[in-house]
């Protein structure tokens, strides 16, 4: 019976209730999974819809007030600069965590010594999102390592007070953030090239490509299934980026630095209003929503 | 089939591997326990309540300091070994969970039965929502007996009903070096033409008078409230915190522009922090780099961790007035030791209370911190703190509520924010202002 | 690959070993900090050497203080068991996404996905409440199970792509061997994904160890909360500072991680599984 269960979408089921057991047995793989994130991730999402519905501050029953939050949402004046920063963080953290990650990775590639190269790069993400705050603020503090090691390289007017000021806050936070989130898009672009088959890189080499060109035109087309991982969980988590700017600046100073998942969690965990901060998560996720399935679903169907 | 079965096995497998995980976890578990207090107390906490053979019963006290967590178990276990009843400390690392979840539990069954809190408006909201035991009683003991204050008494204090223990009291100096000022010959300010004249004496030896910073937002209210205090006096400052004075009032903008001044003639910068995630002052400070710093008396403890001695390697002086002719007066900073008014537990917690405010108890507590202690028949354990304590006393002065608390917490969140775009920025000073009072004229309209 | 072109990587060499002695620069301080007394810290500049040699003693304060020896094995314990069953789970959804081809696949993954989409601390509330009504707040098991669903997504989402790069090959090879469906998942799929299941597993153990903000929301009891809530404790409060053994501490935390980084090594490294078992 087992032979038959391979391609059930092309083959019709000779008996209903083959079908069924059919249908019954692929559920199987796929429910434990869904069940748990349906329990511990969707249901919470749910709970989150219903609050932005209404006046709650965590302390009195929730009062209805239907579509208010959203409406606030246009009319919040800290709002247009979250969107602008949220941009800019998705922005540069394609271009740099992953840009570099790809580099890294094809670097690392090519030299000796890649295991100790790869835990090097990989450290930072080991170390957690606190310590690492405490070690970058250490760093950029006025009277820190960075505005002391410009004295000493004789460029002491580029000292800033860099958490400080807009827009070095931000660009000083997506540095650390660099720092901390490479090492990851190094291993998984690593794992992808590790897995490519060499035979067309070696092809391209004999009709006499060049290594960039090899690397252009042959290499990194067949990395697409990994830089579709990396790319999405790039926007993704730059568009939800909370912890580090969290820690780092609280998203100050006057929330200059603040983007929508710090909006968000300012509005319900600081001022206690919990059906605003609720309503600009859903909004934060309709987007994010948006961006991944017509950038998911292009690429599903090229797939098939 | 088989395949059918197999991955029914591999799903059981995982379930039973997590109810063995539930299982088994729990038991190798309580041996590890290190202090001997929770040891003791933590097998009889559940059963107490119910079971009249266990006398001693432990209750549960909730707060988001987890540095002080060892000193409120051994105050726990001492409320035990005086009352019967004791405590054990659930400890919160992150402030902004910490109210989150105290919020949420409070209206439940599964409310904490002591729990640490801020005063002032902070406070106002759980005491409406009506979540907070009135403690009104044991405090009148206390009151007529004169052990403690009115004005600590007020911190707590909504519609004539007080419903917070002081948990801890902080008073707000301006740290100095004392080996500094003693090399130089300087002496602690008593007036106003003096401080300027101090100021006036670091800067021209190449030292930074005074730091302020605003690394963790909350920070920017410190020099401005000293400022608008020692330049338009107590009354002036209530009737801000009140909403009867605005802040584009021409007293606001006297304080602040006397600041701006402050900041360009180098008395204050922004160029050493002080904060939660680092400290860069305090290497500063030990350098004698920059000489002063306005905050609450609690970095005392900051410093002793640094190894710098009280009395000795640093003291404190309270910030005179710029007019002579106002009242003598300094801020003050109250956290509330709270009942769960749903907790099930709340009789025993009033009764904790009664018994933490003490002057045994107090003694205890403050000897352990290091603070001052609001009892004012316990021994002040710091030497600084007796100084300033001194102060006040001679000079009959006044105690405020500092900034954070006075005034709706609406209007100091974006006040925090705005002033440090002043200290940035002085030009900005009326933008500043009126935005502040945007939202001031916003909170007070839904009050 | 190498032969003609030593040269040239030799000059890669001494390029990455710059960029890696930049990379490590904050490390190389946090590390210097560390060696150093909460005195001499606080006396000297970051980057000054220290005197003494303090490390030690820092570790065993950081270890003492935050009650790391207590919830060490706890973590591991977590982060290891919760991301294990996450990625058995999510290689068989994604295996019944690939192979088997359920119907509506891409509905199916985008649900299990949007998981992963929801600004995380949104959760926290929600699942205060849900942890106290069944009765898993402040249990291990709680956790064990939050952690186990929140790395089902991305583990989902990166082990369906490995599969279908996949895909094509082994069903091939499964036709012609007449494996059960099981069989093709255990046989074909899994050895096949090593490196990617190594990968994960780095990724969610290390998640699941630095996990601060659901650690200490949905448990209270010493005997239930995660390393970081200790950790975060020896930060603590602005009065009582020790930034070296904070630091110890953060350095001390990422042991683990780093050691099943160096542990996993052999798999990251493993490459040409594809082409060789092609062959």
């Amino acid at each position: 019976m087992a032979e038959n269960m391979k391609s059930l979408s092309v083959n019709h089921p000779n008996t209903p209730s083959l079908f069924y057991r059919k249908h019954i047995e692929h559920l199987l793989y796929l429910l434990p999974a869904f069940i748990f994130v349906g329990v511990f991730l969707l249901y919470p999402v749910l709970y989150t819809i219903y609050v932005s519905f209404t006046r709650w501050d965590g302390l009195n029953p929730p009062e209805f007030i239907g579509f208010a939050n959203y409406l606030q949402i246009a009319q919040e004046p800290v709002i247009s600069t979250s969107i602008s920063n949220t941009f800019i963080w998705v922005a540069a953290s394609l271009f740099f965590p992953v840009g570099l990650g790809l580099l890294f990775a094809v670097f690392v590639n090519r030299i000796p010594f890649q295991g100790f190269f790869k835990a090097m790069f990989y450290f930072p993400y080991a170390i957690s999102a606190t310590s690492t705050a405490v070690i970058w603020t250490f760093m950029l503090t006025p009277t820190g390592v960075v505005n002391e090691m410009l004295e000493i390289l004789n460029l002491g007017s580029l000292a800033k007070q860099w958490l400080l000021m807009p827009p070095w806050n931000t660009i000083s936070m997506l540095a650390a953030f660099t720092w901390q989130t490479t090492g990851t898009n190094m291993i998984l672009f690593l794992v992808g090239l590790q897995g490519l088959p060499i035979e067309p890189i070696e092809a391209a080499k004999l009709d006499g490509a060049s290594g960039w060109q090899s690397f252009i035109y042959v290499t990194f087309p067949m990395l697409k299934p990994i830089t579709m991982v990396v790319v999405t969980m790039a926007v993704v988590n730059s568009f939800k980026v909370f912890d580090l700017i969290w820690i780092m600046t609280q998203g100050g100073p006057f929330r200059s630095s603040e983007t929508l998942a710090v909006t968000m969690y300012r509005e319900s965990f600081v001022s206690f209003r919990l059906g605003f901060g609720a309503s600009i998560a859903n909004f934060l996720s309709i987007i994010v929503i948006i961006f991944s399935i017509v950038y998911l679903k292009s690429i599903f169907q090229k797939e098939d | 089939m088989k395949s059918h079965k197999s991955i029914f096995c591999l799903i059981a497998a995982i379930l039973v591997l997590s109810m063995v995980l539930a299982a088994c976890a729990p038991a190798q578990e309580p041996v590890a326990e290190e202090e001997p207090v929770a040891e003791e107390a933590a097998p009889e906490e559940e059963a107490a309540p119910e079971e009249e053979a266990a006398e001693l019963v432990m209750l549960e006290l909730y707060h988001d300091k987890p540095s002080w967590a060892d000193n409120t178990d051994a105050m726990g276990q001492s409320s035990a070994d005086a009352i019967g009843t004791g405590f054990v400390t659930v400890r919160n690392e992150d402030p902004t969970t910490f109210q989150a979840t105290i919020r949420a539990s409070l209206s439940t069954e599964q409310a904490p039965d002591l729990h640490t809190w801020w005063s002032g408006y902070r406070m106002e909201d759980i005491v409406q929502s009506g979540s907070a035991a009135d403690l009104t009683n044991v405090w009148q003991k206390y009151l007529d007996a004169g052990e403690y204050s009115q004005g600590v008494a007020d911190a707590f204090t909504f519609d004539g009903k007080i419903y917070g223990a002081p948990f801890n009291l902080a008073l707000w100096v301006v740290y100095y070096n004392k080996p500094l000022f003693e090399e130089h010959g300087l002496t602690p300010p008593a007036t106003w033409e003096e401080f300027v004249a101090l100021n006036e004496s670091l800067l021209e030896l190449g030292i930074t008078p005074m730091s302020q910073t605003f690394i963790d937002r909350w920070q920017a209210f410190i020099v401005f409230e000293e400022m608008i205090l020692r330049t338009q006096g107590p009354e002036f400052y209530n009737q801000l915190m009140r909403g009867e004075v605005k802040y584009t009032d021409p007293g606001v903008v006297e304080a602040l522009e006397l600041w701006a001044s402050w900041m360009e003639m180098g008395y204050l910068t922004n160029d050493y922090a002080f904060g939660t995630a680092t400290d860069t002052f305090l290497p500063a400070f030990q350098a004698g780099e920059v000489a002063m710093l306005p905050i609450g008396d609690w970095y005392s403890a900051t410093f002793v961790g640094a190894g710098l001695e009280p009395g000795v390697d640093f003291d404190a002086f309270v910030m005179p007035n710029m007019d002579a002719s106002l009242p003598p007066a300094l801020f003050f900073e109250a956290s509330p030791l709270m009942v769960g008014e749903n907790s099930p537990n709340k009789e025993a917690a009033i009764e904790v209370v009664d018994w933490w405010m003490s002057v045994d108890a107090q003694n205890e507590w403050s000897d352990a911190m290091g603070f001052s202690p609001p009892n004012s028949q316990s021994d002040n354990p710091s030497v600084v703190g007796q100084n300033v304590q001194g102060w006040v006393n001679d000079n009959s002065a006044e105690m405020v509520l500092r900034y954070w608390e006075a005034t709706p917490a609406d209007i100091v969140d974006v006040a925090v924010d705005e002033l440090s775009r002043f200290m940035l920025n002085p030009d900005e000073m009326m933008n500043v202002l009126e935005a502040i009072q945007v939202k001031a004229d916003q909170v007070w309209a839904e009050r | 690959m190498t032969g003609n072109k030593k040269n040239v990587n030799w000059l890669l060499f001494g390029f990455m070993i710059i960029l890696v002695s930049v990379w490590l620069f904050p490390i190389f301080v946090t590390f210097l900090t560390a060696l150093k007394t909460a005195q001499e810290a606080s006396a000297t500049k970051p980057w000054d050497l220290p005197v003494g040699f303090a490390l030690l003693d820092n570790f065993t304060w950081a270890w003492r203080n935050g009650n790391l020896g207590q919830s060490f094995t706890r973590s591991i314990l977590y982060a290891g068991l919760s991301s294990t069953v996450a990625i058995i789970l999510a290689a068989l959804a994604a295996f019944a996404l690939v192979q088997l081809k359920v119907k509506r696949a891409f509905s199916w993954f985008l649900l299990i996905y949007a998981g992963t989409v929801f600004p995380f601390q949104m959760y926290l509330l929600p699942l205060f409440f849900m942890y106290q009504k069944l009765g898993i707040y402040d249990t291990q098991l709680g956790l064990f199970l939050f952690y186990t669903a929140i790395a089902i997504p991305f583990c989902l989402f990166v082990l369906r792509n490995n599969f279908i790069m996949l895909e094509q090959e082994i069903m091939e090879a499964a036709q012609l061997d007449g494996l059960s469906n099981f069989g093709v998942f255990t046989r074909m799929y899994l050895p096949q994904s090593v490196s990617a299941i190594a990968a994960l597993f780095l990724f969610q153990f290390t998640w699941v160890w630095n996990d601060l903000l659901f650690g200490i929301t949905l448990s209270k009891s010493p005997n239930v909360r995660p390393i970081m809530a200790g950790l975060a404790g020896l930060r603590g409060t602005f009065a009582s500072q020790n930034i070296p053994g904070v630091l110890a501490g953060a350095l001390l935390a990422s042991v683990p991680t780093i050691f099943i980084f160096i542990m996993l090594g052999k798999y990251l490294l493993q490459g040409m599984v594809l082409t060789t078992s092609g062959e």
